[in-house]
């Protein structure tokens, strides 16, 4: 099994795309903190480290959609997994390492960005002489929910990929998803606070407390939750269905 | 390995009633040989006649219907490290684009512990040691063909199963696979290789299976055969086993 997820380890470390996404989320995350900064300093409000911590979450998470659906749908799209079935049949024991390097590589684009978008951020408050909010017990509460969550979207996306074997399809699924259905269900249902419960509302909940979504926990529950069910079908699929 | 069975050694690769379908489709049907130690077995059938789905379900890529295809007397899924006991080439374009070829076998040889000194030596053996750090992306057709045959001779194995590995070589290096498939063979290997293209093989292989429509029509030394059908070459035979031959 070890095995197994080094040859997952290394098949990212060959590719130029997951050490591209990594730095974008560095820089990106970083820009974005100091925007975060420059923002709230114009509109005279003081910014504490958890609102930095917050600022880049979403972005560095489609971050790690993106590489997380290259890992398995990519497979596909470019049939190496045949090439990687014949070296290890065990198709379980495929996907369990994907599992695995997808959710750590996920919590590591998020981790990293973060720690941009704070420090940036905060240099930035320091350089122009104003308060910076201090660093309490939300700051680590937010930046471990925003990590976290970033493993539990590779993941998610992971097995996406699996189940869609196309990475176009798989990340417009993501997008399409996030920025259009989400908003438009509780319309269509009626239901204003249906939105809490979705997949994008609930891992929304990790990120600074409001009022419309879940408690942290319970939001981060119900999003591995998500996670689980969608790796389990592509899973499932996987075993039956021949690859490539 | 060594097993018996009745007085013959369980063989290295082996079909056994295999059929398989694809809705209405019988792709393989009622598919049964065995396979000698140190021979060369040309996989022979025109295009569409079942041989790339028999060599797929035989590498554990597609479920059979019903029967089994073993090799060394288990099913590709139940072996522990595949590399090491079967090497398999089922087409060229199995690689990343955007991952250098040497990357590409590092990947593969990881999961089989493959040192990367073994790495090297295929390269060499295959003829790409100086494109070897380049992207497969800007690879010919025929590199990625002895790229893949690199990936099939990691892990130094005593089976080659090659699907189609003539494809894309220019005649020189159809000449070097010949060569290649004879030392494999004269190693003790079992050595099977498909093809379409019957006078690339025809001074290869030793034994002969010919399938058409997904049942095998042949089967035995290709020079006994030869003889009972009283062809004076592989190309002759095929189509007089074949409905190819025959008036339509």
């Amino acid at each position: 099994m070890r095995d197994v997820v080094d040859a997952e380890a290394l098949k990212l470390r060959t590719l130029l795309l997951p050490r591209l996404a990594l730095l974008v989320a560095a820089l990106g995350a970083g820009l974005i903190g100091f925007a975060a900064a420059s923002i709230a300093t114009d509109a005279g409000e003081t910014v504490t480290p958890a609102d930095l911590a917050a600022a880049p979450a979403k972005t560095l998470w489609f971050l790690a959609v993106i590489v997380a659906v290259l890992a398995t749908a990519g497979e596909f799209q470019h049939r190496t997994i045949r090439t990687t079935l014949l070296h290890a049949p065990h198709r379980g024991r495929v996907l369990t390492a994907k599992a695995i390097v997808t959710t750590a590589y996920g919590a590591l684009i998020t981790l990293a960005g973060t720690a941009s978008a704070v420090v940036v951020g905060m240099v930035s408050l320091r350089a122009e002489g104003l308060p910076v909010g201090s660093v309490a017990a939300d700051f680590w509460a937010v930046a471990a929910g925003s990590v976290a969550i970033g493993g539990l979207w590779a993941l998610l996306a992971a097995g996406l990929g699996t189940l869609a074997r196309n990475s176009t399809v798989a990340v417009a699924t993501v997008l399409l998803w996030w920025l259009v259905l989400e908003g438009l269900l509780p319309v269509v249902t009626g239901n204003p606070d249906a939105r809490r419960w979705l997949p994008g509302g609930a891992a929304d909940a990790l990120l600074l407390g409001r009022a419309d979504l879940l408690e942290p926990w319970a939001g981060g529950l119900l999003f591995a939750g998500y996670a689980t069910v969608v790796t389990l079908v592509g899973a499932v699929l996987f075993a039956r269905r021949d690859p490539a | 390995m060594g097993r018996e069975e009745g007085h013959h050694t369980v063989a290295r690769i082996r079909f056994d009633r295999l059929t398989k379908r694809y809705g209405a489709v019988t792709a393989v049907h009622d598919f049964t040989a065995t396979l000698e130690p140190g021979t060369i077995t040309g996989f022979l059938g025109a295009n569409g006649a079942g041989k790339s789905t028999t060599i797929r379900i035989l590498l554990g890529l597609t479920r059979p219907t019903s029967g089994t295809a073993t090799i060394n007397g288990r099913p590709y899924a139940a072996l522990a490290q595949p590399a090491r006991v079967i090497g398999a080439m089922t087409d060229p374009d199995v690689f990343h684009p955007r991952r250098k070829g040497r990357d590409a076998l590092r990947v593969l040889g990881r999961v089989s512990g493959i040192p990367d000194r073994r790495i090297d030596e295929v390269l060499d053996l295959v003829g790409l040691v100086e494109s070897a750090r380049r992207r497969v992306g800007g690879y010919s057709m025929g590199m990625r063909q002895r790229l893949g045959l690199a990936a099939a001779l990691l892990g130094d194995p005593e089976t080659v199963v090659l699907d189609e590995p003539a494809n894309g070589l220019d005649p020189a290096g159809v000449l070097w696979l010949r060569t290649l498939l004879r030392g494999l063979a004269d190693e003790g290997r079992t050595v099977l290789v498909s093809s379409h293209l019957l006078a690339e093989l025809a001074r290869t292989v030793d034994d002969v299976i010919v399938i058409d429509h997904g049942r095998l029509v042949v089967h035995g030394p290709m020079s006994d055969l030869l003889g009972t059908y009283r062809s004076s070459t592989l190309e002759d035979l095929f189509l007089d086993v074949t409905s190819k031959g025959s008036p339509s």
